[in-house]
């Protein structure tokens, strides 16, 4: 059994509501949730603090999602942290073109809190 | 999610690495310096230049100022003929002398050619004008002077100008803003006009703002929207006992405590304002249903009671909604077993129609699920039944719920449909919704109101509503 209050979840996107929202929600999960506003401030926090779990928007100021994402999984040092990708659109190309770059998960805002607590503690239980 | 304070062009203005001027002008009391100050509130280096009141004033009048302007950045060019009354006064701010307006001009470049991207504001333009021109000299020429000064020492500045007709200066400023104070329909609308940006495209050149708690806020484009994460709401509990709660609390107060029991809403929705009506009766309904009150709908055309899965997914709990919310549709599909609880067929007679109605929330009353708020979408009564028939339905439907205990209806009408008028004088409150330069406001027709500005607020997880006032 995996201590919530163990696990390190980054959580990026540019909107202050979702950062927010998200934040408040993981850590009355018991999660430690440290976050982001950008692709640039994202990675930085991905090398100093080595999240376990990233929420990570596509559209983003300076690097987009796609681009962060790439970068991390390329990265031996951090590649494994695993990435939920959650964005507005619902296209299958910007499906498959986060699954190239290496997203690990995908979800559609607007989403429930509850599902995306439920694929937190899927994902911490494989 | 919180409406910004200045325009988005604006701000794309003073990031450019060049010089901008930018001249902002208006009759008194449009806001001009309150804009002002907020553009110095986010500038690196802001400084103003006071010609008209004393920094005193300034900190007196705008008190948040004190976050982001030093006395230090704050140059006192009043030229008053009294002296400043305290010696501790005089020794806050510094006193910007200066003998003639080529002077003055001078000055602000020696002063702050070293500082590193200042922004400046002169307020107002029109008094460092009007102070000691040479009379050899035009107007024109310094006014040329001051925009070269911009464009020689990459330096933001701000003009403000009381008076608001078209100048000289309007061609040689990079950007010009007029700040209006108008009436709408009888009620106050202050509207930004964005005349010119040079090189910044102008994606919207009318704005609706208002300077509540002294502070300019903006409204731009309106536009419904769920938070990006959905969370279940906690049941708002009524203001008072004659009211039920709107869902909202900035609603609440703006009704005068809710939605009195007992009472016949009508909500307007003017042209173009699409889906953001929804973002009033779903926490409506929303709180109804957590309280543990019953709703029944004939809901507008175009909506279902399937157009509500996300709310009814995230905002109640299943269980409630199948015991508590009751749509009454025109049904042209096969119902799934499930939703023959809650989706009821709309007869071919209105006047069982609404008897069907009253059973239902005679059933629900008896289960403890009372007051009811019924919520009827005056299209879909009008495109299912004849007018006269409607009339005399919702008259009895009224005289129902005044005996009722406390139940609510909210009649909920397009603009220009035909039976407004008539109901708007049966009904007991008339509110509508309509854009003000594409944001959302509501007023008040009975009881009469000014505007009230909207803003999704996407902080909760849930659907809610920012109203703040136009002052």
């Amino acid at each position: 059994m995996i201590m919530a209050s163990s696990v390190k979840i980054l959580v990026v996107d540019d909107e202050p509501d979702t950062v927010l929202l998200a934040k408040r929600l993981l850590e009355m999960e018991g999660f430690h949730v440290i976050t982001a506003y950008d692709g640039e401030e994202a990675l930085h926090q991905v090398y100093a603090e080595h999240p376990r779990i990233m929420l990570l928007d596509i559209k983003l100021p300076k690097k987009d999602g796609y681009e962060v994402c790439k970068e991390i999984k390329s990265k031996q040092s951090v590649k494994d942290t695993i990435i939920i990708m959650f964005t507005a659109k619902i296209f299958d190309t910007d499906r498959e073109k986060g699954l190239e770059m290496g997203t690990d998960y995908y979800i559609t805002k607007p989403f429930s809190g509850k599902d995306l607590i439920s694929l937190i503690n899927t994902i911490l239980k494989k | 999610m919180s409406s910004p304070t200045i325009p988005e062009e604006i701000l794309e203005a003073f990031q450019k690495q060049f010089g901008f001027a930018l001249l902002i002008k208006g009759t008194a009391g449009t806001g001009k310096t309150t804009l002002a100050l907020e553009i110095l509130s986010r500038a690196k280096n802001p400084i103003y230049i006071s010609t008209r009141v004393s920094p005193e004033f300034l900190y007196e009048q705008f008190p948040w100022v004190a976050d982001f302007l030093n006395p230090s950045n704050i140059y006192d060019a009043t030229q008053t003929y009294f002296p400043t009354i305290t010696q501790t006064q005089t020794q806050r701010f510094k006193v910007f002398k200066y003998s003639d307006v080529p002077n003055f001009i001078e000055i602000i470049f020696e002063h702050f050619q070293g500082v590193e991207e200042p922004t400046i504001v002169i307020d107002s333009w029109n008094a460092v004008i009007g102070y000691r021109l040479p009379q050899d000299v035009q107007e024109e020429k310094f006014s040329n002077l001051i925009t070269e000064l911009v464009r020689k020492t990459n330096i933001k500045l701000v003009l403000v100008a009381e008076n608001p007709e078209i100048s000289f200066l309007d061609y040689l400023v990079d950007g010009v803003i007029i700040t209006h104070d108008l009436r709408v329909e009888n009620r106050r609308a202050r509207v930004m006009e964005l005349l010119k940006m040079r090189s910044i495209p102008i994606k919207q050149p009318y704005y609706t703002y208002t300077l509540d708690s002294g502070r300019f806020k903006l409204f731009p484009l309106y536009k419904f929207q769920f938070p990006s994460i959905l969370l279940k709401p906690e049941p708002l509990p009524d203001p008072h006992k004659d009211f039920i709660s709107t869902g909202i609390l900035d609603l609440d107060t703006v009704f005068g405590g809710g939605l009195r029991k007992g009472s016949v809403y009508l909500f307007e929705v003017a042209h173009g304002v699409g889906d953001g009506y929804l973002n009033f009766i779903i926490p409506l309904f929303t709180n109804q249903l957590n309280s543990g009150r019953g709703v029944i709908l004939i809901l507008p055309e175009g909506y279902s009671a399937k157009s509500f899965n996300l709310v009814q997914e995230n905002f109640v709990d299943r269980e409630q909604f199948l015991k508590q919310f009751i749509s009454f549709e025109r049904l042209n599909e096969s119902q799934k077993p499930e939703e023959k609880s809650y989706i009821q067929p709309l007869n071919n007679r209105i006047d069982i129609t609404f008897q069907q109605i009253w059973e239902k929330a005679k059933n629900l009353k008896n289960n403890n699920f009372g007051p009811i708020v019924y919520f009827l979408g005056l299209d879909k009564l009008e495109n299912t039944y004849e007018e006269m028939e409607i009339i005399r339905a919702l008259s009895d439907h009224m005289a129902h719920i005044k005996g009722s205990e406390g139940d609510i209806t909210v009649i909920l009408a397009r603009e220009g449909q035909n039976l407004i008028d008539k109901i708007s004088h049966m009904a007991d409150n008339h509110w509508k919704v309509r854009l003000l330069n594409k944001a959302l406001v509501i007023y008040g027709v009975q009881p009469e109101s000014e505007f009230w500005l909207v803003a999704n607020d996407t902080s909760r997880g849930y659907v809610s509503l920012n109203l703040t006032p136009v002052v």
